[in-house]
């Protein structure tokens, strides 16, 4: 799953560890998931949306790699 | 605050680390000398071992192993650790019954019910566990 945390991130001018602190994670979950290693629970895309500013579908983009 | 975290980290596993040596220099020494290992030394050895594996993976920061990542490591490697577990006791089990050369069925008795215990547990609380979703 694609994301633009990095990117939102750096507009903000905040630091992963503040964005972490933000979200009561830690800095290496941030790093993890700005890098597509680790994909978050619902509730944290929504508390990483809502500390960026924007909607989880602008935040996130799914893959969807289909069965057709 | 940070500074401080890795300060305390590099400190820690310097000492553990010179623990850990100091305690194997004196166990091949024992050994050199005739001396065996006792059951304490085994668990001593066991637990230096688990204590760096915690501190390389996890540091002082509890924070990490605390949120959802970290629990999901956690729980990923408690999965493949329960695995290994199963098969190191299955080997251990086979290898008992070449080595010692058992005449019974069951050969280790303890091995056995270790190893029987261990591949039924995981459906039984698997059971359990899918209810609640139920």
């Amino acid at each position: 799953m694609d994301n633009q945390i990095k990117e939102l991130r750096k507009s903000k001018k905040l630091s992963q560890e503040a964005l972490a602190n933000a979200c009561n994670v830690s800095r290496q979950t941030i790093n993890a998931i700005e890098n597509n290693k680790y994909d978050p629970s619902l509730e944290l895309a929504f508390q990483l949306a809502g500390n960026l500013n924007v909607s989880v579908d602008e935040l996130f983009l799914y893959k969807n790699r289909g069965n057709l | 605050m940070m500074k401080n975290v890795k300060n305390n980290y590099v400190w820690t596993a310097i000492i553990l680390l010179s623990c850990a040596f100091a305690m194997y220099t004196i166990y091949i020494t024992d050994f050199k000398d005739g001396v065996r290992l006792g059951v304490t030394g085994v668990i001593a050895i066991v637990l230096v071992i688990t204590t760096l594996c915690q501190l390389a993976t996890w540091g002082f920061d509890r924070q990490i192993q605390k949120d959802e990542m970290g629990k999901k490591i956690a729980t990923m490697s408690a999965k493949r650790s329960y695995h290994i577990l199963t098969i190191g006791l299955f080997v251990l089990w086979i290898l008992d019954r070449i080595i010692f050369v058992r005449k019974n069925d069951f050969g280790n008795i303890s091995l056995f019910a270790a190893l029987c215990l261990a591949l039924v547990i995981f459906p039984i609380v698997q059971f359990f566990s899918a209810r609640r979703y139920r």
